[in-house]
This record gives C-alpha cells, structure tokens and sequence, in this order.
C-alpha cells in the first residue's frame, strides 16, 4: 500500500517543501524553486516507475487502484510534467513560486484522478486540478485579465461541481457505491437492466467531453490558457486530456461493459450502449474539431482546438472494444505526451505570442528552421500521418468493416488540411523579417532534440504494447 | 557553350541517368517501355523549350529536375496500386517543395492555390485504400476526385504563379505531365473492368466531360483573353481525365495531347499575351490535329458508353470554336526560332505517328 501511495506522497513532500521553504525566506531564489520541482518530479516519476503492480489483491484496497492502465496514465501525467518543468529551463532564475506549487499541486490532483478507485475522489481530485492550474494560469496571465479570468474559473468550476454531484449521487441511488470495481460487479450480475444506467453514462461523458474541452465545450479553462505562456497552456491542456481518457475508460468504458468469453472483445452490458454512444460523441468531434481549428483566426485557439483530436482518435478507436485495436490506441497515448510536450516548447522558443494570428506565422520556418519543422512534426503526429504512431492507430482503425470509419477519413483528410497550412505558410516568403526566435538554452535543445527523436523512432519501430503483453483486456481491467 | 548543345549535352545526360540509374526497375513489357519513352519525350520536351534557361543555368533547378524526373520514371513504373499513388504523392511533395518556396505567398485559406491539396489528396488515397468498408467504385470516383484535384488547382496555382516575379515558369509543366501520366496509367491499369462498373462511377465520368463542355463554350464568350485560356485549360483537363476513365484501349493520345501541352506551357508562365500565345502556337495544332485523328479510333471504344458521345462530340466541337476564337493574330511572337519551330512540328509529327502505330492493327481493321 505504501509503495502504490509513494509517488502521490512524493508531490505532496514537494508541495509542502516549497510552500514551506516560501514562507520562511524574504525572498525565495527561483533557481531553487526550479530545482526542487525538478527534483519532486523525478522521484516522483521514479517512483511511479517501480511501483508496478506485483500482487493485485494489494492495490485494490482502500480508494487507490494500481493496474496497466493507471500504471501508464500516471506515467505519462508524470513525463508530460517533466517536459514541462524542463522546457523552461532557461526561466529558471524567473519563475514564480506560486507557479511552481500550484504546477505540483495539478499534477498530484492529477495523479490522484487517475489512480483513484472511486468516482467521488476522481470528481473532487479534478475540482483540485481545475482550480490548481487554473489559478497557475492566472498568475502568468497579464493582470488586465485576470479579474475576468477568475469569475470564469469559479463559474466553470461551479458547473462542473454540479455535474459531478449528479453523477455521484446517480451512482449511489443506483449502485450504492461510487466504487468502480464494485459498480463493476453489481451491473455484471444484474439480468434486468437498470433505467439509470443509461442517464449516469451519458453524464459521465458530457462530464469528460467538458473537462477535455471537446467541442462545443472549451475545457475548463476558458481564456486562463488563451493569454498565458505558451508552454503552461500546452501542458495543462495535455493533463486535462490525460485525465479526459481516464474517464473515459475507467469511469466509462470499463465499468460499464465486460470481456466477452473466446472473442477478447468487449460487450456492453445489459441495458447498455455505451459503445455506441462513445462513438458517436467521438465521431462528432472527429468533424467538428479540425473544420474548427480550420476556421480559427487566432493561432493558440486553434492549436488547442487541434490537440483534441488525436484523443478522439483514441477514443474512436477505443469505442470499437477490440483487442489489438484497444493496444493500438494505449500505445498513441505517448505520441500524445510526446508531440505536445514539443510543440509548447518550440512555440515558446518561436516567440510566438499569445494573441498572434494565423497569417503570423508566415515565413517562421525560414527564421528557425529546426524549431519549425520540430513543431510541424508534432502537428503532423497529432493529426494521426506516418511515420508518425498516430498513423498507426489510424491505418488500424481505418482497417475495421464499419461504416464509422469513414468519420475518420474525413476528420483524417479535415486534420491533414490544417497541418497542411501551417506547414506551408511556415516557410513562405514574407517581406517582414518580423521579430525572431530566441536561441533556446543549450540544455533545452538537447532535451528537445531527443524528444523529437523518440517521436519519430516510436512511429517507426514501437510495436503494439500488446505483443509485450501490456495493455490486453485482461490487463486493462487488472486482476479482479 | 553554344545553347543548343548545351541543352543537347544535359538531354544526353539525363538520358544516361534515365536508363541505368533505374534500371532495375524497369519493366520489359512494350506498353511499360513505350510509357517509359513517353515520359522521357515529355521530360526532354521541358528542356527544349525553357525559354530562360531556368533549369540549366540554376543549380537548384537542375537538381530539381533530376529529383523530379528520377521520381516520375519510377512512379509511371509501379505495378501496385498503393505504391503508384505513394509515388505520385511523393513526386507532387518534391515538386511543392521547390514551388512553394519560389512563388508568391499563399494567403492559407483557398486551399486550392497551394499545389499541396493534390498531394494531401494523394496521400490519403493510400490510407483510404484500406477502409474494408468501401465499395470498389466509390473508392474509383476518390481516385478520379483525387487526379481532378490536381487538375483544379492548376487553374488557381497558375494565376498566383503569374502573379509572381520571381517564379520559376516551368512547374505547371512539370505538373501536367504527371496529371496526364497519371490518368492515363489509372485509366489503363486499374480499370481493367471499366465496363461492368456502377453507375455512380460512370456518372462521374459524365460529370467531368460537362464540365469540359462548359469551360470549352465558356472560353468562347470570355472577353479576357487570359481568362479564355484558363477556361480552355480547364476544359482540356478534365477531357484528359475523362479519357482516361472511359478509355481501355487506346489511350495513348492522353498522354500526346498532355506533354505537348507540357512543352508549350512551359513559356506561358508571364502576364503578357505574348509568352501566352505559345501555348496555342504549340498545344492548339496539337491537340487539334490528335483529336480527330485519334478520336476517330478512340470514338469506337467511346460508341459503347451510350449516352456520352454527344457530350464528347460536343466538346470536340466547343474547343475547337474556343479555340478559333482565340485572338491568335495579336499573339503571334515573332520571336520564337526556326529550330524551335521545326523541333515542334517535327514532335508533333513523331507523336502523330507513334500514336497511329500503337492503333495500326486497329485502323488496317477499319480501313
């Protein structure tokens, strides 16, 4: 028990350290501040690393559960931290404390969402994210904002308390539990199907389209992200998305369907259409999101609209519940963290601003070459092409005999048509040398270097997860 | 060094790297190798008649032009379908490249301006491939949208080129020949079963040779001449696509008609009605003599598909008004050389030629 809770302890030693260490100097050397969240990170991820689950039994008691999949989002929430944190190397002797805490405070409320074995301290932990990088947001958001940025926050927090509410209190009246390994058993051994069921699933995924900021909804952070650095809003938007499929899949897909004998697929259950209604939510935003990033002027809007899309791929693919497809689609979750993580910290090193438009971007690629095509690249493996991992689980989607699968090529071509258009208008020629790109810390282009590297070498040579026999149904669900 | 043998050295050379760099993958059969021949007819054509000296006396522009060329050979001789449309997409990459990084800006919205759409449309064409839910025709009419798109966004990539100081004039040709190269070989190789395809693909096919009719009696009643060729252009475009769609047989005149259009276009890049003209001076006998002489041989095939030979008839004669029409007086340049003029008719006479020896079995059958 001890080892499952270590990493969480971990973040929550940093936070307390920091806070600590910020009260009891006149003046707290950001150099150290920067230092030491490093440092939380590292052993955090070191940690989460060798906590791997040995005996099952162990990590389903009390509110924590340790299988594959918690195991692999907490990693990523961990790794997409640590891109973060080393992105702003060269803000080291700048960075605010209340950053820093409020950075390692989403990240601990972040893990706890995803670890936690009940619906009701996912729901409180997420409440804890919102306001944690919401309020981190802020305070690197200019102040002419920030008044109108808080009422938002405490709007957006308000709704989503309400829905959480409901969802809790749907799961008590109908389960009498918010735990998910008993919900779990409860609707398997049910023969009569429950009127609930259905109203609790299609809350929890409005709930998890909301946190995402899957369109029509615009995440939970309004115009927090729209005004602050380049690489803070990246990151918080990737930790958001992380734990969107989190809820997704446990809270979601997991509780409410079961292994069917023989086939290694999955099948709702009785009275159920979860599949199905997952599809469909994914297939709307598979349309709606590229023509949206198509039609948005602004740069960052439209690029946070994008970073949605390679989720839906995910969860398109998930919504299908089969075996080598489902591995498929873990295995693009890396992708993920990866190309995000690149892209805010190309964009940041760019000197891209916050209200930059599209046609700003003219003629990038010609002032910093390297950066640009790092970015591109990224773009590239959100919008699911080769040789990047996405196009993968794209091909593999694609491959299924369903009339869905067109959604896909269309939302695949809408994706390739705005890549397209950064790419190209990346290296125009413009007659305004505009301002250039500031030369990234040494350390930082190395750090970046070998993302970008591991980005291609993943789409090339990363074989399924499931052919190491990681991520199988039977894993997935853990040992129960 | 005297120009001609300049271009006559550089001709020799690639004619070289043509034939042993590729070698392996050069295909025996006759129709791989006349492909082949015809391709280098086209590719040759391009130096021929660079005005400007703009892929010899640019070291950027010759490297391009053997990355082109070395590509094209290798796509026109692909035997798989995927990879034959990898290799277009790869060729049409290499050629955006260099165009894009020479011409006048794109303003990132009309996406049909930039020469990239096709190569997006190319590349999911691969990936679209394997959807098991598409039926075989549906899957025909994307290759068909995906050849046309090419052909459409000639037309606005053509206007942003002219608009362009600094651009160099003999991409649109370069881009011809493969859209004319392509449809042919689409056309010839994997519509082997034409004739028992649904009617979803065949009202395509009569989608495409209306719109050649309309851009064709467009062109007629255009005052601006420029305009008049764009809609002419249009119209020949998608004639090429459509023949090679409806055509099984013989379908070699697609590519005569599209690489002497190359070679002409490759001096009609500028604003002035003068370098214009070249284009008529070269493509319009062309495309006027290999018409009626081909179509003739190619009409038979045609008479099979009922109800399209009026469309076809129409456009044959639409064009040729259009054609007529065309205020040739005022364009003609006396600039062009005597050894251009004879290179063209001489052309011109090979490709008549060679296209009746391909069919001679069939027009000894007939006459």
């Amino acid at each position: 028990m001890f080892f499952l809770l270590l990493p969480l302890v971990i973040l929550a030693i940093g936070v307390i350290s920091l806070v600590s260490y910020a009260t009891s100097m006149e003046k707290p050397e950001p150099r150290t501040i920067w230092f030491a969240q490093l440092l939380t990170l590292l052993f955090g991820l070191l940690a989460q690393i060798f906590s791997e689950a040995t005996n099952p039994l162990v990590y389903l008691h009390g509110g924590l559960l340790n299988d594959s999949l918690t195991q692999a989002l907490s990693l990523f929430i961990f790794i997409c931290a640590y891109f973060y944190v080393m992105s702003r190397f060269s803000d080291r002797y700048k960075i605010s404390i209340h950053v820093t805490v409020l950075t390692l405070a989403a990240v601990f409320f972040a893990d706890f969402a995803v670890q936690s074995n009940r619906i009701f301290f996912t729901v409180i932990a997420i409440l804890g994210m919102i306001l944690t990088s919401q309020a981190a947001l802020l305070n690197e958001s200019p102040s002419i904002f920030k008044t109108q940025i808080s009422i938002g926050m405490i709007r957006k927090g308000f709704i989503f308390l309400i829905l959480s509410t409901l969802v809790v209190a749907f799961c008590v009246l109908a389960f009498g539990e918010t735990q998910l390994d008993e919900i779990q058993i409860f609707l398997s051994r049910t023969k009569d199907p429950l009127d609930q069921v259905g109203l609790v699933q299609w809350i929890v995924l409005i709930g998890a389209s909301l946190v995402g900021g899957f369109l029509p909804f615009w995440g939970m952070f309004g115009n927090s992200r729209q005004k602050s650095d380049w690489a803070a809003s990246v990151f918080f938007t990737t930790l958001f998305l992380i734990v969107t499929l989190q809820i997704f899949l446990k809270d979601g897909i997991f509780i409410f369907t079961r292994v069917s004998m023989g086939a290694k697929e999955l099948e709702e259950l009785a009275g159920v259409h979860l599949l199905t209604s997952l599809r469909i939510v994914a297939s709307v935003g598979l349309i709606v999101t590229p023509v949206l990033a198509l039609a948005a002027k602004n740069l960052r809007r439209s690029l946070l609209i994008f970073a949605v899309e390679p989720v839906l791929q995910i969860i398109f693919a998930l919504s299908f519940g089969e075996k080598e497809i489902m591995s498929y689609a873990m295995g693009a979750l890396p992708n993920l963290v990866l190309a995000l993580g690149l892209m805010g910290f190309t964009l940041k090193t760019l000197n891209m601003q916050p209200n930059d438009e599209v046609k700003d971007w003219m003629g990038v690629g010609r002032k910093n070459s390297i950066l640009s095509v790092m970015f591109l690249s990224s773009l590239w493996a959100l919008a699911g092409y080769a040789p990047f991992y996405t196009g993968r689980l794209v091909q593999k989607t694609l491959c299924i005999n369903s009339g869905y699968t067109t959604v896909l090529a269309v939302s695949f071509f809408l994706a390739g048509c705005y890549a397209l258009r950064l790419s190209v208008l990346a290296f125009q020629k413009t007659n305004d040398e505009g301002e250039s790109s500031s030369s990234p810390h040494k350390f930082e282009s190395f750090f970046a270097s070998i993302q970008f590297a591991v980005l291609i070498l993943m789409g090339i040579f990363w074989q399924p997860l499931y052919k190491y026999g990681a991520y199988t149904i039977r894993h997935l669900f853990g040992e129960f | 060094m005297n120009t001609m043998r300049m271009r006559g050295l550089y001709i020799f050379l690639f004619l070289s790297l043509f034939w042993f760099a590729s070698y392996e993958k050069l295909s025996t059969t006759t129709t791989q190798l006349n492909l082949s021949l015809c391709a280098f007819i086209a590719l040759a054509g391009v130096v021929f008649f660079d005005e400007k000296f703009q892929i010899l006396s640019n070291i950027k522009n010759t490297v391009f032009y053997i990355i082109f060329s070395g590509l094209f050979f290798m796509t026109i001789n692909e035997s798989g379908k995927e990879r034959f449309f990898l290799g277009i997409a790869g060729t049409l990459f290499a050629l955006n490249i260099f165009f894009e990084s020479d011409t006048s800006p794109w303003n990132g919205r009309t996406f049909f301006r930039t020469p990239w759409i096709s190569t997006l449309f190319f590349a999911n064409l691969i990936v679209i491939e394997c959807i098991p839910g598409l039926s075989a025709e549906t899957v025909m009419t994307l290759d068909l949208i995906s050849l046309l798109s090419i052909a459409v966004s000639e037309i606005f990539i053509l206007r942003r080129e002219n608009g362009s100081e600094t651009s160099n004039t003999y991409f649109s040709a370069l881009r011809f020949i493969l859209m004319g190269f392509s449809s042919y070989i689409y056309g010839h190789y994997f519509l082997p079963q034409i004739s028992s395809q649904s009617s979803i693909f065949y009202l395509f096919g009569y989608v495409l040779i209306g719109i050649s009719c309309i851009s064709a009696a467009a062109a007629i009643f255009h005052k601006k001449s420029e305009e008049k060729l764009i809609l002419f252009y249009i119209g020949l475009n998608c004639f090429l696509l459509w023949s090679a769609t409806f055509s099984k047989k013989q379908g070699f005149e697609v590519i005569i008609a599209s690489q002497l259009a190359a070679w002409a276009l490759i001096s009609a890049r500028k604003r002035n009605d003068q370098i214009l003209s070249r284009l008529l001076i070269f493509a319009g006998p062309a495309i006027l003599l290999s018409i009626p002489i081909l179509g003739f041989v190619y009409l038979q095939d045609v008479m099979k598909l009922q109800g399209s030979n009026l469309l076809w008839f129409g456009f044959i004669i639409l064009s040729w008004v259009s054609l007529w029409k065309l205020p040739w007086k005022t364009w003609v340049d006396k600039k062009i050389s005597i050894q251009q003029g004879v290179l063209v008719v001489l052309m011109l006479v090979i490709s008549v030629v060679w296209a009746a020896s391909i069919n001679i079995d069939f027009i000894r059958e007939k006459f």
